[in-house]
């Protein structure tokens, strides 16, 4: 986008109506607002994060949203995207939040990017707009946000979340530290937990999009002591806000003194693969395995297996293999066992799908156990092919 | 001795696997280096995830010590006190 030629525009009479409320704070006055109405924000992503910053940044009167994304609106994504409803599902993400935004706020101009942000496109998509709220649901594109907004010198408000927890800050604005400056490097694509086995609280992207903003808000208008060198850690189950201080790194390879990315570089690559969104498993370890069938065939011979779930307890009460003789032990608990078990015993893991038992038979094998066998498909798979009076989730 | 004399490490969401759902371990230390060498030894599976070979915390989780970024410590501001909060903050990609 190239808006800077654009001239300022005013407020009408019925906009200065409906920001009333907000005109009549001392710190926004009719001079923020119409500083609202000539500002531009892009959101990249509007997923769980995106949504509530996309309805509150329309609703507050910034002039310009822009929204990426190349996703269409599933039904699992309405338990948090509350920017999208039952009616879009199978739209594009980007038609569904232009159709919404309209609604809430005729005013404002919505530009539509229904495509993945790539290291081709990042810079053009970026270039021009005022703030960038990055909503995105993975590593690759967190990092090239971070490297493109470092690059054309855009500060972004970065939220993301796990479960109950949420991280958000400013990076690239100017003399604060980027996201690189945090992170150095991508988690190995083993390292992280799949966030479709993890599971996600749906209310926790709202409050850490509306976190956003916030943040882009008092940036366009310059108020208030934005997120800069600051990182917001909000914990949902004890609702614990807390913050940690955060440095520019003189030797990141973006933002630092002597940077070693000057252009945009290949970002699936630096991530090593690591592109899953929200809704995909990440890439499990490569560990020897077993198939559903061949462990049935075991199981009813001389040669059984000691079989461990390393699922939690509430998904042993909904299906497990304790007919087999199978113990439940939480991967986290894995090393409990460690002193009493023999190496040399034969042993088959499994969990829902495989991810988690892939990952102890990882564990184990570093530790001297070499006949651990992962259970492929996890006891799902066990379910559908062996046994199908098991439930499978 | 209660958690109030020791200090607390904050455990994330995304490593609670790595300690058996625990979100808080406590320890009876006097240097952030010490918390670090206790973890090492009582929780192997959570170390595995938290250091490099050479010891330093790998490049995609922090280590705040009362809000301040390990890796900005200097060897003589690495006290903890009873009370002191030692953050572990992993990148997370979930929007
Ligand atoms: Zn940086």
């Amino acid at each position: 986008m190239n808006e800077n030629e654009r001239q300022p525009v005013a407020l009408t009479p019925e906009e200065t109506l409906r920001y009333h409320r907000q005109i009549i704070l001392p710190q926004v006055g009719p001079g923020g607002q119409e500083r609202l109405k000539n500002a531009s924000v892009l959101l990249v992503g509007v997923g769980g994060l995106g949504s509530p910053a996309a309805l509150y940044l329309a609703a507050a009167g910034i002039g310009r949203l822009g929204v990426v994304d190349g996703d269409v609106v599933e039904l699992s994504n309405l338990q948090r995207q509350v920017l999208h409803d039952t009616p879009s599902v199978g739209r594009s993400k980007t038609e569904s939040a232009h159709r919404r935004i309209a609604r809430i706020n005729p005013d404002v101009e919505v530009h539509e990017y229904p495509v993945r942000l790539t290291s081709d496109n990042a810079l053009s998509t970026l270039e021009g707009w005022d703030v960038v709220v990055d909503g995105s649901d993975n590593f690759p594109t967190r990092y090239l946000v971070n490297d493109a907004c470092v690059l054309l010198g855009i500060p972004f408000v970065y939220g993301a979340i796990f479960r109950f927890e949420g991280q958000a800050s400013v990076f690239a604005a100017p003399g604060g530290p980027c996201y690189r400056c945090l992170f150095r490097d991508p988690p190995p694509p083993d390292a992280v937990p799949s966030c479709a086995e993890a599971g996600v609280l749906g209310v926790l992207p709202g409050l850490v999009g509306t976190i956003q903003a916030t943040e882009a808000i008092k940036l366009v208008l310059g108020i208030g002591q934005p997120l800069v060198g600051r990182l917001l850690l909000v914990d949902t189950l004890p609702m614990e806000f807390r913050e940690v201080e955060l440095r520019r790194d003189p030797d990141c390879v973006v933002c630092g003194e002597a940077p070693t990315i000057t252009s945009l570089i290949d970002y699936e690559e630096f991530c090593g693969g690591a592109t899953a969104p929200l809704a995909a498993p990440l890439e499990r370890p490569r560990v020897p395995e077993i198939d559903v069938e061949e462990l049935r065939s075991r199981l009813g011979s001389g040669r059984a297996p000691m079989i461990l779930d390393v699922r939690e307890n509430h998904e042993w009460r909904i299906s497990n293999l304790g007919p087999y003789g199978a113990r439940l032990l939480p991967l986290g608990r894995l090393q409990e066992i460690l002193d009493e078990l023999d190496p040399e015993i034969d042993l088959v893991i499994y969990c829902r799908t495989g991810h988690r038992s892939a990952i102890a038979v990882k564990q184990l094998s570093s530790v001297g156990f070499d006949r651990a066998l992962n259970l492929r498909g996890g006891i799902n798979e066990w379910a559908r092919r062996i046994d199908p009076s098991l439930p499978t989730y | 001795m209660s958690g109030r004399d020791l200090v607390t490490v904050r455990v994330p969401e995304p490593l609670r696997e790595f300690t058996g759902g625990r979100g808080q371990l406590h320890y009876d230390a006097s240097t952030v280096d010490a918390v670090l060498e206790q973890i090492r030894r009582t929780e192997p599976l959570l170390a595995g995830r938290l250091f490099e070979d050479d010891g330093s915390v790998r490049g995609f989780i922090n280590v705040f010590v009362d809000g301040r970024d390990l890796r900005h410590l200097a060897a003589g501001r690495r006290q903890v006190r009873p009370g002191s909060v030692v953050a572990i903050v992993p990148s997370v990609a979930g929007g």
